[in-house]
């Protein structure tokens, strides 16, 4: 992964480190070059560059193509946006059609990145943002607003803008409908907009495309009189980008306190999954499949329970636990008694924090002497194995290495055998066969030729593999795949298919199932905590106490309507106002050609075959009947897993 | 049915055949019980060959297009009217006629929200022969991101426009033939037809 690291002689910017992904450009000498020691470095080449002082406005003209990168140079500053297309302007950034058309409050890069004018024509698309929080609801602040506030004669974004499209024949307003970066304002539940300080930090930067050629309006807002810009506004640096350059959409996220920046990448098999579908997501800072074009997740799902299905699981995050303490320091991080996983073994279980709270969940494989390899969701969770480790004074190293392993998944019942002639497995695992592989059992070899850890595991209720590869061979697999099992009717499978049968089978998913407030015992996987066989590992005092009646307890609700209740909904006892429980997760079955749903309810409620209501709209305008049964309604036996 | 001038190969509105649609929480329900697994086997803007089976003799052959999750249009011939027999199966959906070809025998008379016989808002069927539709369709209409028209597989279907005017593009079979069927707005019908007339001739 190339890991560019942004000096500056601000100290503004120590924070501003950028993982960028592989496919990023390295900027070349002439790039970095930048008359302002307080901005990141250009991304590419540029055209055109304009410092917007604290608390004023300009306008600008872009051409069609080229890039706009609107940077927070101290944080905690909006920039409203403004843009006009047509000659005389009459074409204008319009919020609502944007909102309508993409579904979303905010566009964000990917699919739904473009914000539209009134004639529903994009303007601008957003290509790369790394903060996450803007608004798109307000007006530009107004003249009225400080007015009305005490502070008559302030300035503000709208009356800024008015003098600066002045001389471009545009009419004054008493309030622009603009499109306001980093204003951070959310719609809560009682539909109140709530602001509060921006989250942009210096540098945060949110980069367009123009689609049409434009006359744009930037502000750094004037706005000292409430949190919004910190109490202090600041400048905010507009750099314009030769419209040759080509840069890869991305979203910045920050993992921990003390992480870099990190843009979404491609795996090493999205270049291959491009070819089949444009409707890719961000997951976990990596760009993800939803469906897949002329297929869909019907289809694919069909595919999966009746024949065989190939996804990305490259977001998944591994560690490498070696050193003689590596045993240990699982023993005391991970839910499972791991000791006596023999080498090519493998189990599901938990990270978890002192209070029994879910820090994350995954697998832990057994791959040598003194070598284990944790694989799970959370860049953070290399730097808590490590302080574990160093509380407990242990021998042990632990590393990310998730650059150097990325992973499909192949399940379905002919999965083995579509997979078998193509497999060869090394020796020193205890089964020369993909057919003697069981269930949790993985070894090395080869797939075609290409190395790989195969990993009968999944995560979809079905016979199934995992391939771990080097990313270079990321492409070739997925060919070779792709291709052998044409004749078994092989599909990919995108996450919104695989969404579907993880419910199916009772598998979690983080943050919809548990967070680090939840119990193994709540989200149902109370099997995981090694109670009776560790004396000692986190979160075994809290969860003892919790064994005794945890607060809430997971089941499966059959519903007795098709409607499906996709997460949210409360459960209630029948006829009674209050609730026991709520709905975590819910998809209409196809399998079972009924409604379902994982819920977390009082454990008074929980008994298989009581029947409870569950709340649509409000809670009270429709209550729809439902069965309390088994977390994985699909095979509860994980018969079809363990064939 | 309708046969322009402009070449013999544009059919705009047979009258030997209906669009039906159908939607609402037990759509889905409605679909399978109606035509079987297949129903839920298709994803949205799929489709599949499908047998009526309350009509078991003569057999009653028809196209399943599956619009979202619960929301469904069949095209089946004329003579079927199928909210009567939707009607009987008491279930939480609507259904109407969509395309412009006027039911034969009891239409309206099923339990159904919206089963009504008047024309408005219904839509007109285009039909071009499948070797011509593959080659020119993808040049003629343009989809947003999802979409696809190169190629767009049999038993696919794409939401597009030509010239500007909306259209759903379905690729399927009909009685065992190929074709590409342009489901439109009326008003936008004759642009359409001229459309494609001109490229046929």
């Amino acid at each position: 992964m190339a890991s560019t690291s942004h000096s500056s002689t601000s100290s503004a910017l120590d924070s501003f480190e950028v993982v960028a992904p592989p496919s990023t450009p390295e900027f070349s000498s002439e790039h970095r070059s930048s008359p302002y020691s307080d901005l990141p470095l250009p991304l590419g080449r540029v055209v055109a560059e304009y410092r917007i002082e604290a608390a004023t406005a300009i306008a600008y003209s872009v051409k069609a193509g080229q890039y706009i990168q609107i940077i927070d140079v101290a944080g905690s500053q909006c920039s409203d946006f403004l843009a006009f297309a047509g000659e005389d302007h009459e074409e204008e950034l319009d919020g609502t059609v944007t909102r309508t058309l993409n579904g979303v409050a905010v566009p964000q890069a990917g699919l739904h990145g473009k914000y539209f004018s009134q004639t529903m024509t994009p303007l601008v698309e957003v290509i790369q943002d790394t903060c996450g929080r803007h608004d798109s609801f307000m007006l530009a602040c107004t003249d009225r607003y400080y007015e009305d506030a005490g502070y008559p004669g302030h300035a503000s974004c709208s009356a800024n803008f008015n003098v600066a499209l002045a001389p471009y024949g545009i009419a004054p307003r008493l309030g622009w409908p603009a499109v306001n970066f980093f204003f951070n304002t959310a719609v809560d539940e009682t539909g109140a907009i709530a602001s509060g300080e921006a989250w942009s930090r210096p540098g945060d930067y949110v980069l367009l495309r123009a689609h049409q050629d434009l006359l744009c309006g930037s502000s750094a807002c004037p706005d000292d009189i409430d949190p919004a810009n910190g109490w202090h506004p600041t400048p905010i640096h507009i750099r314009i980008y030769d419209a040759a350059e080509s840069f890869p959409k991305a979203i910045g996220r920050r993992a921990g306190l003390d992480f870099p920046l990190r843009l979404t990448q491609d795996s090493a098999f999205t270049p291959s999954i491009r070819k089949l579908t444009q409707y890719l997501a961000e997951y976990n800072s990596f760009w993800v499949p939803q469906s897949f074009t002329h297929s869909g997740d019907h289809a694919e799902y069909w595919a999966l329970r009746q024949r065989v299905a190939l996804m990305d699981l490259s977001a998944l995050r591994k560690f490498e636990v070696t050193g003689t303490d590596a045993l240990e320091l699982l023993q005391w991080a991970f839910s499972r008694n791991v000791e006596k996983l023999v080498v090519g073994q493998s189990a599901y279980g938990c990270l978890l924090n002192p209070h029994g709270g879910i820090i994350d969940d995954g697998l832990v494989f057994h791959l040598g002497d003194d070598h284990y390899r944790y694989v799970g969701n959370c860049d953070t969770d290399e730097g808590w194995l490590r302080r574990v480790a160093a509380e407990h004074k242990l021998n042990v190293s632990v590393e990310n290495v998730s650059d150097r392993h990325h992973n499909v998944a192949l399940q379905g019942p002919l999965s083995r055998e579509m997979l078998a002639p193509l497999v060869e497995l090394d020796d020193g695992f205890g089964f020369t066969s993909l057919d003697e592989m069981k269930y949790f059992r993985c070894a090395t070899g080869q797939v075609s030729g290409i190395p790989a850890l195969i990993s009968r595991t999944g995560y979809t209720g079905e016979l199934g593999f995992e391939l771990f590869v080097h990313p270079d061979h990321g492409t070739a697999l997925w060919d070779v795949l792709m291709q052998a099992g044409q004749p078994y009717g092989i599909s990919p499978l995108g996450m919104l298919a695989l969404d579907r049968a993880r419910i199916e089978a009772g598998l979690l998913m983080s943050g919809r199932e548990f967070d680090d407030l939840t119990s193994p015992y709540q989200a149902g996987i109370g099997w995981t905590v090694a109670m009776k066989t560790k004396e000692e590992f986190i979160g075994r005092a809290a969860l003892e106490q919790l064994q005794r009646r945890s607060p809430r307890v997971a089941v499966g609700l059959t519903l007795e309507s098709n409607e499906v209740a996709c997460g949210g909904q409360c459960v209630h006892p029948i006829g009674e106002h209050w609730r026991v429980g709520q709905v975590t997760s819910g998809t209409f079955s196809p399998i079972l050609n009924r409604s379902i749903a994982m819920a977390q309810v009082a454990p008074e409620y929980a008994e298989p075959g009581t029947i409870l209501e569950v709340g649509f709209m409000d809670g009270l305008k429709r209550r729809i009947r439902a069965t309390v049964g088994p977390l994985s309604p699909y095979d509860p036996t994980k018969s079809r897993a363990r064939s | 049915m309708t046969v322009l001038n402009l070449s013999q190969h544009l059919i705009v509105n047979p009258q030997d055949r209906v669009l039906w649609d159908f939607a609402g929480i037990d759509g889905q329900w409605v679909a399978r019980h109606l035509f079987g697994d297949i129903a839920v086997q298709i994803a949205p803007f799929q489709s599949a060959s499908v047998v009526l089976p309350e009509r078991p003799s003569p057999e009653v052959c028809g196209s399943l297009l599956r619009l979202c999750e619960a929301n469904y249009r069949v095209e089946l011939p004329a003579a079927i009217d199928l909210s009567r027999i939707v009607g009987m199966l008491k279930a939480k959906v609507w259904i109407k006629v969509s395309s412009l070809t006027p039911v034969k025998g009891s239409a309206g008379s099923a339990r159904s929200l919206e089963a009504q016989p008047d024309a408005k808002g219904r839509m007109a069927m285009l039909i071009v022969p499948d070797e011509w539709g593959c080659t020119h369709i993808p040049r003629l209409a343009t989809t947003k991101p999802l979409y696809s028209l190169h190629p767009l597989p049999l038993e696919r279907a794409a939401p597009a426009r030509i010239d500007d005017k909306a259209v759903l593009i379905w690729r399927h079979q009909w009685n065992g033939k190929s074709c590409f069927q342009i489901q439109t707005a009326e008003k936008d019908k004759e642009a359409i037809a001229t459309i494609l007339g001109d490229r046929l001739d």
